[in-house]
């Protein structure tokens, strides 16, 4: 026992008792900050509105967050310059905080985390987290506190069932349910159909994850019962890289049309220009080919390289609708340039959709206040004033405006895709058949 | 459907056999690394697939800051790899060896350093580049071999790799400093006996090891656009089963199982898709099964 | 009684201190939810899940060294076969709705059973050959559950029935409390003996009698079951799950960690080890919100690095110097 006195243990010893000491005294320090410090802020009178947000900021989901929501910390800001939020009941402005946590793309952790903006942080309104799984297992916190949530990348058919039946009162989706997009594509084929003469074989590819699959199954549903042909029915591994098995097959197949319900969508374009393999319909799901800044920058593409490739993705606009719109193109592309570290910054394409919705939610504060079941009240029934014109959420559907439900967008002339369909919200024709792959 | 012509068949044959070569070039320089750093310092680096993404980092930032020569940039992600390498053996690894009193003390105790490194290594290069994939997007273009097509950059990927090892495999099996190394492997005490420096042969094989991961996550980085920090541990996983499989301080054993998991990868993907990544580990489970040495495994 | 079963349930070398800790602790985890926000006890709850995990992990590989990395196929499966059952009981009106412990039983009982058959066939690999093969089956079960689920049944996700908060809690807690006792009961049986001794050297354990190869699948297989156990109780937190989050890799890689971090000697080292590691990554996680892994990295090399034995104990090692306790109290 003695020799733990002697010169080396003792530097041992020390360095332990740091460890220690950091370890104990971070505990401390937390029980402190959450037992006592916060809950004196809670009873000093309101002068903000705090909202709260759980989001993977590390871990695989990341990317997700990083591309669908930056809208988040861009509302707040915008609101915030011109005072905040009007609340009714204090008859004035609020400026706008927030509270954010890291779940690490962790769905316990997330639950668990919104469970402490809700009974702990008491937050005032909460942003929902990105992802379809994780923003089904929230929902069910959301409707036991009443809290009312904007989900943006909410896109599921059994969360959209619930919502068209009312079991989810305090939750609402932005993004096109499967048969809205199922819908879309079988209204497109078929203006195709009429204009250029029938497609060859169709084919259509999933990935194994629940996107992949529900779309899938609403696509192919429309499709065989309207009476085409889909000769290749195939599903991939999520997130792979290696397209070249499954486009020998889709070659063998003889397949001209290919709809890809997926996130895979970049290196299944690489591996296509690689193999020579051009459909003469292609549709993709979201993946970062219609973000011009990923497009163009990380993911390395030239504009004559995507010119013809369709996209899924519910709600969207063509940014030429209106000189609003046009100007909040190019703010877009200034404030994501030190997220993408180029010029390319323009807006994905239901980018403005995410935006109006979530001033849905600020709007129908500045009409009610901050009593939450009125606000839900209020975005069950109302409409708002939003970049995009008059905008009412359609419970278990992509909001309306002039808009519709799913629409399909092209990589034509401009960095920043164009609706074709449907064609009330086009701003363009659809390019058929796709140009062949630029040599080079 | 098409014909099916004996064409059809050979068509798919030779190009599960060739995509599962090239791919498998690729996989086997990530295992040869894994091997040489387990094999002669018996330490089971997991954070292995981190510091092949710190390689892969490595060209990018040479690349998209510096515009410098994507291929040229491979060598600079080594050297500095290398360095890496010594730093971690230095600063982490060589203590646990060192107070460790048993082989099996001392696979518990870098195991759970290796998982410290992980989180250390994934949430240091987060917060430099931030989440957002990065890739070299180079020699995208396709080639034709034997009928087939190909992305250039995995064909030129695939011989660098051959190439590394091949050079790699000269020097443990020709150089007198190889063959201190394989006696280290081979018996560390008794080397040490004969009076190898074991110390510094631990230095350059750990180092070589980390040479071979950025190496070859540099040429990942070209060939996928798709790398964030917590990419690594796909690769560690690949080089783990290769080694296995391959058998322990086996270096041809290493290439002969890079092959067979390319090949299987492949196969699986052009035949029943859904099955592809589950596959890699059944192949293992079930080699396992039948022979406990890996396929060609001694000792 | 026999004798072992006599010294697995006495009171020797206990004193009424610990009983009287042990007795505080577990009323204040059975009445938390009478004074505490849900908040609080979900991270208790997480905390006894994961303390749960990692003592069911320790129990086999911490005694015979034979480290497992497969810990989330057992989860997931145990996790699966609850969620499906419950997910057909809702659609479908002809399958009995059996209550939960009976399903959890089940559960743990398939599980006991498929770790029986893979512990006979993969528990002739050593050291870092089980450690991977064991993990290949983890990664194996998440790929073949996606491809069957998305085959099959037409859907990734699995939706389950809500459960309300209370449930959750005292499922979670009351199942991690009788594992703790059952692991305590067998560690300190004959069964956790023979395993110990494996550890310390197999030749000679099996030279002495022990039947090595039934042991070790014997214990590898309850430890399968208590994790299987504890991925059943798991479910009633989501009304969501899909293979991903059921056989996610954190479940095969945290309760090694959360062992090595309190030290792999005793059976109270992992366990509390597994609570201090849980409730600092929920503390750190909310108040450095950005830079919290890196800092818990750091703080997992040095503590491999300067404390081989593991934080608790350590400092148990620690006090017991400083206040030259020279009885055993635990």
């Amino acid at each position: 026992m003695l020799n733990f006195l002697n010169r080396k243990a003792v530097t041992k010893m020390m360095i332990m008792i740091i460890v220690a000491v950091i370890i104990i005294a971070s505990i401390a320090g937390s029980l402190y900050y959450f037992l006592y410090y916060l809950p004196a802020k809670q009873l000093a009178p309101k002068d903000k509105i705090v909202i709260g947000i759980a989001q993977s900021l590390s871990g695989p989901l990341a990317v997700q967050v990083m591309m669908w929501h930056q809208c988040y910390k861009w509302i707040i800001d915008d609101y915030n310059a011109k005072g905040g939020l009007y609340v009714p009941e204090y008859g004035k402005k609020l400026p706008i905080t927030y509270v954010e946590y890291d779940d690490e793309s962790d769905i316990n952790k997330m639950l668990t985390l919104t469970e402490r903006l809700i009974t702990i942080d008491k937050v005032d309104l909460i942003f929902a987290p990105a992802s379809t799984g994780f923003c089904y297992a929230a929902f069910s916190l959301y409707e036991k506190y009443h809290y009312p949530v904007i989900a943006l990348t909410y896109g599921s058919q059994a969360g959209a069932e619930k919502m068209r039946r009312g079991e989810l009162k305090y939750c609402f989706q932005t993004l096109a349910s499967p048969d809205e997009v199922g819908e879309a594509v079988l209204g497109l084929l078929n203006y195709i159909k009429d204009k250029y003469g029938p497609l060859g074989n169709i084919g259509i590819i999933h990935h194994t994850d629940q996107h992949g699959i529900e779309h899938a199954a609403a696509i192919y549903g429309q499709l065989s019962l309207a009476g085409f042909n889909i000769a290749v029915y195939e599903s991939y591994p999520f997130m792979t890289t290696e397209f070249k098995p499954l486009i020998s097959k889709l070659k063998e197949a003889n397949v001209e049309a290919l709809i890809l319900c997926g996130y895979e969508g970049p290196y299944f374009l690489r591996d296509a220009m690689a193999e020579n393999y051009n459909p003469k319909f292609l549709l993709l799901g979201p993946s970062g080919v219609e973000t011009p800044g990923m497009a163009f920058g990380a993911l390395g593409f030239t504009l004559e390289q995507l010119k013809g490739v369709m996209l899924y993705i519910g709600p969207s606009v063509s940014y030429t609708e209106n000189d609003f719109l046009r100007q909040w193109a190019e703010e877009h592309k200034e404030r994501c340039r030190p997220v993408f570290h180029n010029d390319y910054g323009y807006p994905f394409p239901p980018s403005a959709t995410f935006y109006a919705a979530l001033q849905c939610l600020f709007e129908a504060v500045q009409k009610v206040g901050l009593n939450r079941e009125k606000i839900a009240e209020a975005l069950r029934t109302g409409s708002f004033d939003t970049i995009l014109g008059k905008m009412h959420l359609r419970a278990g559907y992509s909001p309306q405006s002039e808009i519709g439900g799913g629409i399909i967008e092209q990589w034509q002339n401009r960095y920043i895709m164009d609706v074709i369909w449907p064609s009330k919200a086009a701003s363009a024709d659809v390019i058929y058949p796709k140009p062949p792959w630029p040599s080079s | 459907m098409g014909p099916r012509g004996s064409r059809e068949g050979r068509g798919t044959l030779l190009d599960v056999i060739i995509g599962g070569a090239l791919a498998g070039a690729l996989y086997s320089l990530v295992a040869v690394g894994l091997n040489i750093q387990y094999g002669i310092t018996r330490i089971l680096n997991l954070a292995y697939g981190e510091i092949l993404i710190i390689g892969a980092y490595i060209t990018f930032i040479f690349f998209n800051f510096y515009g410098i020569n994507p291929l040229l940039t491979l060598i600079l992600s080594g050297l500095i790899t290398f360095i890496l390498g010594i730093l971690l053996q230095v600063a982490v690894f060589r203590k646990l060896v060192h107070s460790s009193s048993s082989a099996v003390e001392l696979e518990f105790r870098s195991l759970f350093a290796c998982f410290g490194l992980i989180y250390i290594i994934q949430n240091l290069l987060a917060y430099i580049f931030g989440t957002t994939p990065i890739g070299v997007p180079y020699l995208m273009e396709g080639i034709s071999i034997l009928g087939e097509r190909f992305k250039t950059n995995m064909v030129v990927t695939a011989v660098l790799s051959v190439l590394i090892n091949a050079v790699m495999y000269v020097f443990i099996r020709f150089t007198k400093f190889g063959l201190a190394m394989r006696a280290t492997a081979e018996e560390p005490l008794g080397a040490q006996l004969i009076g190898i420096d074991v110390l510094k042969v631990h230095l350059v094989s750990f180092s070589m090891g980390c040479f071979a991961a950025a190496l070859s996550g540099s040429m990942v980085c070209l060939i996928y656009s798709n790398l964030t920090p917590y990419s690594g541990t796909f690769y560690t996983i690949i080089a783990l089963i290769i080694l296995i499989l391959g058998g322990k301080g086996n270096f041809l054993g290493s290439v002969a199982g890079a092959f067979i998991i390319g090949c299987s990868y492949y196969a699986m993907l052009r035949f029943k898709a859904a099955l592809a990544d589950p596959v890699i580990y059944i192949i293992l489970i079930v080699v396992l099964i039948i022979r406990p040495r890996g396929l060609f495994g001694r000792q | 009684m026999s004798k072992s079963r006599e010294k697995a349930l006495s009171l020797k070398g206990y004193n009424l201190i610990s009983f009287a800790v042990l007795a505080i602790i577990v009323t204040f985890f059975l009445l938390a939810p009478l004074f505490l926000e849900t908040y609080y006890l979900s991270v208790l709850r997480n905390s006894l899940l994961f303390a749960a995990l990692t003592i069911s992990w320790f129990f086999f590989s911490g005694t015979t060294k034979y480290v497992s990395l497969g810990s989330a196929a057992f989860f997931g499966t145990g996790l699966y076969f609850t969620a499906l059952y419950l997910e057909q009981s809702v659609l479908n009106k002809h399958l009995t709705i059996l209550p939960l412990p009976v399903i959890m039983l089940m559960a743990g009982l398939l599980n006991f059973a498929i770790a029986f058959v893979v512990g006979l066939i993969s528990l002739r690999l050593k050291g870092m050959y089980f450690a991977i093969a064991t993990f290949a089956l983890g990664e194996a079960c998440r790929g073949i559950f996606n491809y069957a689920i998305s085959d099959f049944m037409e859907t990734h996700y699995t939706y389950i029935p809500p459960f309300s908060s209370e449930i959750t809690y005292y499922t979670i807690t009351v199942t991690a409390f009788t594992i703790f006792m059952l692991i305590f009961v067998l560690y300190r049986s004959k069964l956790g003996l023979a395993l110990r001794a494996i550890g310390e050297n197999e030749e000679a354990a099996a030279h002495l009698g022990v039947n090595t190869s039934l042991v070790k699948t014997f214990g590898f297989a309850i430890s399968a079951m208590c994790i299987g156990f504890m991925g059943s109780c798991y479910v009633t937190i989501f009304t969501v799950t899909s293979p991903d989050i059921a056989f996610d890799f954190q479940f095969s890689f945290l309760p090694p960690m959360m062992a090595m971090f309190g030290g792999i000697g005793s059976f109270y080292a992992p366990l509390v080890g597994a609570v201090i590691l849980s409730l600092l990554r929920e503390f750190l996680g909310v108040t450095l919100v950005h830079h919290f892994l890196l800092i818990l990295g750091i703080i997992i090399v040095l503590i491999a690095e300067f404390m081989p034995e593991g934080v608790v104990n350590f400092l148990k090692r620690w006090l017991m110097i400083k206040f030259r306790i020279r009885k055993r109290t635990f």
